[in-house]
C-alpha cells in the first residue's frame, strides 16, 4: 500500500501578487483575471505523485502585505514543510516584503526550504524587476531557486510547486 | 453570536470555555486528549468539518482538521504549560454558494491547574469580521493599485506637460480628480464598514465630521488643510477594524485585558493608512485623538501641542457628541451637563484655546437661524 504523506507549504508576499491565482492555477488549473484580496488564510489541497510515492500537498494561502500582525502570521508558519515567496514583476517595491517573511519562515523552522517566485512574466511590457534582481535577493535569503511565472498562462506554475515539494522530500 | 446560553458538551468544558472568553459562547468544540487524539465533540463540531460524515472521537485532531497539521509541537507546548494558549485566526473555507465563511479556533488547556490534562478546541464563527475586513482590504489594496497606476500616467503626462502640449496639462488635472474621487469613495466605504460593525456609532461618524469641519473653520484653518481634517474625522476610529468583534461589541463591561486591546485602535489606524500617502496628512485624527492635553491620553501620552491641532481639535467635538447622544446602556446627559463637562475639562483633557472657540461657535449656530444641528 503506498503512504500518502502530507506536507505543509506556504505562499507568502505582498498584497495583490498573485498568490491566490497561483493556487487556484497549480489546484484547479484555472485564472480568474477579477482580484479579490485574500483576508487570514485559505487552505487548498493537492495530491501530486513524485517518484518517492504520493504527496498531499496543504497549500497555505494567507494575507498579503502587512496586514497581518506577526503573531497572527507565525501562527500560520507553523509546521510549515517550504514556502513559496511571491512577488510581481510589474512592481519593484513587493521584493520589500521578502526579507522579513523569510526570517520568520527561518525562525520556526531554520532548514526550510524557500522557493521565490516572480509572477506576471505575461505582463512583458510592464515588468520592472529584473532577473538580476531577483538573482540576487534569492542568493542573499538562501532561497532554492527563483521561477518567471504566470498564473494566467500557467507558465512554471506546476514546474515551481513540484522542485519545491521535491526540495521538500530531499530535506525530510 | 448569543452570549446567554452555552451548548457546551459538559459543564466543566462550558465553565473553562467562559473562564477563558469572559462569557458563555455558543461554540462548536471538542476535548483533546493530551495524545492529541479527540474524546469528544460537540454536535456543531460537525459543522467546521470539511466533510461532516466523518467520525471524529478517537481520531487525531490534526487528520480532522487540516488547520493544525504541522501545529502539533505547539499544541504539546500548551499541554506542557509552555505557552498558555494557540490561536488560529480568520481561516477561510468555501461555501458551496462561493461566498466564503471564516472561522477562529481557540486552543486551551482543559485544566490551568494540571499539566497534561487536554486540550479544549473552541470554534468561532468569525465570518461577519472576516467578510468586513477582506472588503476594507479589497478597497485599500485597489486604491493602492490605482495610485501605482496613477502615479506612472501622471509622471508620464508631466514629462508631456514639460513639452508644452495643452490638451495633456487638461488630461493631467484630470488624472488628478480621478485620483482623489478614488480615495474619497474609499473612505466612505471604510466609513460604512465600520458602521456597520459598530452600530452603536452609527451616524455618531457624520455628526462629528460635520461639527469638526465648523470648528477647524473657526479657528481659521485653511481650506486645503481641512480637506484633510475631513477626511480624518470621517476615518478617525478606523483603527477599531483591528480590535476583535468580541470585545467591540461586548456588552459587559470591558476588562481590563479588553482595554489593552481597545486602545490600540489609533496604532491599528496608524498601521492601516500611513502606507497611503495620500491620507498621511489625514492621519493626525485618527492616530492622536486619545491624546490629552495634560499628557495622560493614548496612544503615545503627547501633550498640550505636542498633539496635532486638528486632533485637539477632534477631541472636543467626539466627546460632546459621544455625551449628548443615547447608549444601549445610557440616555444622552443633557445639553448643560455635556457643556459644564466639556468646559471642567479644559486645560485638562482639552486645548484651552480650541474649547474657547467651542463654545463662541455654539453660540453662532444657536443663534443662526439657517444653520441646524445636525
Amino acid at each position: 500500500m503506498t503512504t500518502l504523506i502530507q506536507k505543509k507549504i506556504c505562499l507568502l508576499g505582498d498584497f495583490a501578487v498573485g498568490k491566490t491565482s497561483l493556487v487556484r492555477r497549480f489546484v484547479e488549473d484555472r485564472f480568474d483575471d477579477k482580484y479579490l484580496g485574500t483576508i487570514g488564510v485559505k487552505i487548498s489541497r493537492k495530491v501530486i505523485t513524485r517518484s518517492y510515492g504520493q504527496l498531499n500537498l496543504l497549500v497555505w494561502d494567507m494575507t498579503g502585505g502587512e496586514d497581518l500582525d506577526t503573531k497572527v502570521r507565525m501562527s500560520y508558519l507553523h509546521g510549515a514543510a517550504g514556502a513559496l515567496m511571491v512577488c510581481d514583476l510589474t512592481r519593484s517595491y513587493t521584493l520589500d516584503v521578502f526579507e522579513g517573511y523569510a526570517r520568520q519562515m527561518r525562525t520556526l523552522n531554520p532548514r526550510v526550504p524557500l522557493m521565490f517566485l516572480a509572477n506576471k512574466v505575461d505582463l512583458v511590457n510592464e515588468r520592472v524587476i529584473s532577473d538580476e534582481q531577483l538573482w540576487s535577493i534569492s542568493k542573499a535569503l538562501g532561497g532554492q531557486s527563483f521561477y518567471l511565472t504566470s498564473a494566467k498562462s500557467g507558465e512554471s506554475v506546476e514546474t515551481a510547486f513540484l522542485h519545491l515539494a521535491d526540495l521538500i522530500e530531499e530535506k525530510a | 453570536m448569543t452570549n446567554t446560553t452555552t451548548h457546551l458538551a459538559t459543564p466543566r468544558l462550558a465553565a473553562r470555555a467562559a473562564q477563558a472568553f469572559g462569557r458563555l459562547y455558543q461554540l462548536a468544540h471538542a476535548q483533546v486528549a493530551p495524545d492529541l487524539t479527540i474524546v469528544q465533540a460537540s454536535s456543531k463540531f460537525r459543522s467546521v468539518l470539511v466533510d461532516p460524515d466523518i467520525s471524529v472521537e478517537g481520531q487525531l485532531l490534526a487528520d480532522v482538521l487540516d488547520e493544525f497539521k504541522g501545529a502539533e509541537p505547539v499544541l504539546r507546548s500548551i499541554l506542557q504549560g509552555i505557552v498558555p494558549s494557540f490561536q488560529l485566526e480568520r481561516v477561510g473555507r468555501d461555501l458551496p454558494d462561493g461566498s466564503i465563511h471564516y472561522l477562529t479556533f481557540h486552543v486551551l488547556p482543559l485544566d490551568e491547574t494540571q499539566l497534561n490534562a487536554g486540550l479544549l478546541l473552541l470554534v468561532e464563527n468569525a465570518t461577519q469580521f472576516g467578510q468586513i475586513g477582506q472588503a476594507l482590504i479589497q478597497r485599500r489594496n485597489e486604491t493602492r493599485l490605482m495610485q501605482d497606476e496613477l502615479t506612472d500616467a501622471y509622471d508620464e503626462l508631466k514629462r508631456l506637460a514639460m513639452a508644452g502640449r495643452k490638451s495633456t496639462q487638461r488630461a493631467l488635472e484630470s488624472a488628478y480628480l480621478d485620483l482623489r474621487e478614488a480615495y474619497d469613495h474609499t473612505i466612505e466605504g471604510w466609513v460604512r464598514a465600520l458602521d456597520l460593525r459598530d452600530r452603536e456609532t452609527e451616524t455618531h461618524t457624520l455628526r462629528v465630521t460635520d461639527m469638526t469641519v465648523r470648528l477647524a473653520r473657526a479657528m481659521g484653518i485653511s481650506k486645503s488643510k481641512i480637506v484633510h481634517i475631513r477626511r480624518g474625522a470621517l476615518l478617525h476610529d478606523i483603527g477599531k477594524m483591528g480590535v476583535p468583534d468580541s470585545i467591540l461589541n461586548k456588552l459587559d463591561e470591558l476588562t481590563p485585558q479588553d482595554w489593552d486591546i481597545m486602545k490600540k485602535h489609533p496604532m491599528y489606524a496608524y498601521e492601516m493608512l500611513s502606507p497611503i500617502a495620500y491620507l498621511l496628512p489625514a492621519l493626525d485624527i485618527p492616530y492622536c485623538h486619545h491624546e490629552k492635553w495634560d499628557g495622560t491620553g493614548y496612544p503615545r501620552g503627547l501633550k498640550g501641542e505636542e498633539i496635532p491641532l486638528p486632533a485637539r481639535i477632534f477631541a472636543v467635538v467626539d466627546v460632546w457628541d459621544a455625551l449628548r447622544s443615547n447608549r444601549p446602556y445610557r440616555g444622552g446627559w443633557p445639553e448643560k451637563e455635556v457643556l459644564d463637562h466639556i468646559r471642567s475639562l479644559s486645560g485638562v483633557h482639552f486645548d484651552p484655546q480650541v474649547v474657547d472657540v467651542f463654545f463662541k461657535l455654539l453660540g453662532e449656530i444657536s443663534h443662526d437661524p439657517h444653520v441646524t444641528d445636525s
